[in-house]
């Protein structure tokens, strides 16, 4: 076998192993990432009552294996009890009602790149001409890959 | 000089061979990156919005709940719901209901989102058996459906009506029917009238309504049993008679009939 040849093959050898080593490092983001409002600044907790026309900063943490990317806070009526939290503890809810002039509150944000941990702190005021009552308040969180956590309470909106 | 060939044509082979191989495992990985598997949907779940129900039925004029866990490894692009009828009869007054709608809220696109969205069902549909399919499709393009029946019911039902088919003016007729309202009763309106009726001598229009609400108010299921009594002065012949009931959603049931009124 020439010198030339052996070169060849070492250098197919090392392209095969490298190759090799690409995928494994492409190796799939199998963790979503997490989000928590129990701490002590975290808002709202659950069963928490808000003041319409007072502006309240609600924050959670959020953090991720390899990126985070985006969260979202949305914020809707539960009137007809269609939906529940994932908090401990029940919250007393009013008894059902129709509602007239609910607050919806959807709202999407971007985390800036190269972030593992993050707090969501968003100020926002309770308009004072919506219908009070319980409402559901739920924060999500989505990385890199496209995973997505979200944590949800119940809360209530009063005069 | 035949060695030589032969050698060489060796070397060809073992470099072809391996080259071969490389490429080989090439293809494959490329397959691998690019092949991500189809959205997997669970818990498939739709039915009585107010109640977070599964059960497969809904009535009309409420909202349908519907919710599913999705794991979508190419990412979800979008998610649609289709509901439309197997074979129902559409009635005086309805209209086909065909629901399309696609989701792309930026909260559903991503690996493992929780599908959950309520539907207002119309009041104006045919009741029956409708067709519900889920698909969710992600970014490289697979897609995966599910689907499902549900029951589409009349919030209120009248059965096992019985009416006097006729009755002599200046006495009374017998009416009495069943009412199912899941959401409660609110009133029965009962309205007797006639078209072209020639008024004679001594004779007066006879125009009768009537809401009846004690006893039925919040009832989910009650009996309505009357008698009405016809004016002395009614000028006699045929006489539309329409029940409606309503309850405490606004939703209404029609039932109309006739009764022919006797000198």
């Amino acid at each position: 076998m020439g010198f030339s040849t052996k070169i060849f093959f070492i250098t197919i050898l090392i392209l095969v192993v490298a190759s090799c080593t690409t995928d494994d490092n492409a190796a799939k983001d199998e963790q979503k990432p997490t989000i928590d409002i129990n701490y002590n600044e975290g808002f709202p907790q659950a069963c928490s009552q808000l003041v319409r026309g007072e502006t309240y900063s609600f924050k959670a943490m959020v953090s991720d294996n390899a990126e985070l990317a985006s969260y979202s806070l949305d914020i809707h009526h539960n009137f007809d009890h269609h939906t529940h939290d994932d908090q401990d503890g029940e919250c007393s809810m009013d008894p059902k009602k129709t509602a007239i002039n609910p607050w919806i509150f959807i709202e999407n944000y971007t985390i800036e790149d190269g972030l593992t941990t993050y707090e969501i702190n968003i100020g926002l005021t309770i308009p004072n001409d919506i219908d009070t009552g319980d409402y559901h308040c739920s924060f999500s969180v989505i990385d890199e890959t496209g995973w997505q956590s979200r944590t949800s309470v119940d809360i209530k909106i009063i005069e | 000089m035949k060695t030589n060939i032969m050698k060489s044509n060796f070397k060809f082979l073992a470099i072809v061979t391996f080259l071969a191989l490389v490429l080989h495992s090439c293809t494959s990985d490329d397959d691998g990156v690019s092949d991500a598997s189809a959205p997997v949907i669970t818990n498939f779940e739709f039915g009585e919005g107010s109640d977070h129900s599964t059960e497969p039925y809904a009535y009309k004029g409420s909202d349908l709940h519907l919710e599913a866990e999705i794991n979508a490894e190419g990412i979800v692009s979008s998610i649609s719901i289709d509901i439309h009828a197997d074979d129902v009869q559409v009635g005086e007054g309805e209209v086909e209901w065909d629901y399309e709608n696609t989701y792309t809220n930026a909260s559903y696109l991503v690996i493992n989102p929780t599908f959950h969205e309520h539907i207002d069902i119309p009041s104006n549909i045919p009741a029956g058996e409708y067709h519900i399919v889920l698909t969710v499709t992600d970014e490289l393009g697979n897609s995966t459906e599910v689907e499902g029946h549900l029951e589409i019911l009349d919030p209120i039902v009248i059965s096992d009506f019985s009416m006097d088919t006729t009755v002599q003016r200046g006495s009374d007729f017998h009416v009495e029917f069943m009412i199912d309202a899941v959401n409660g009763i609110h009133n029965i309106t009962v309205d007797i009238h006639a078209h072209d009726l020639t008024i004679g001598e001594g004779e007066v229009e006879w125009d009768y309504e009537e809401i009846f609400e004690d006893g039925f108010h919040e009832e989910i299921e009650a009996e309505f049993h009357k008698h009405i009594d016809v004016p002395v002065t009614a000028p006699a012949g045929e006489y539309h008679v329409l029940f409606t009931v309503e309850d405490e959603d606004g939703n209404t049931k029609e039932y109309e009939t006739h009764i022919d009124v006797t000198a």
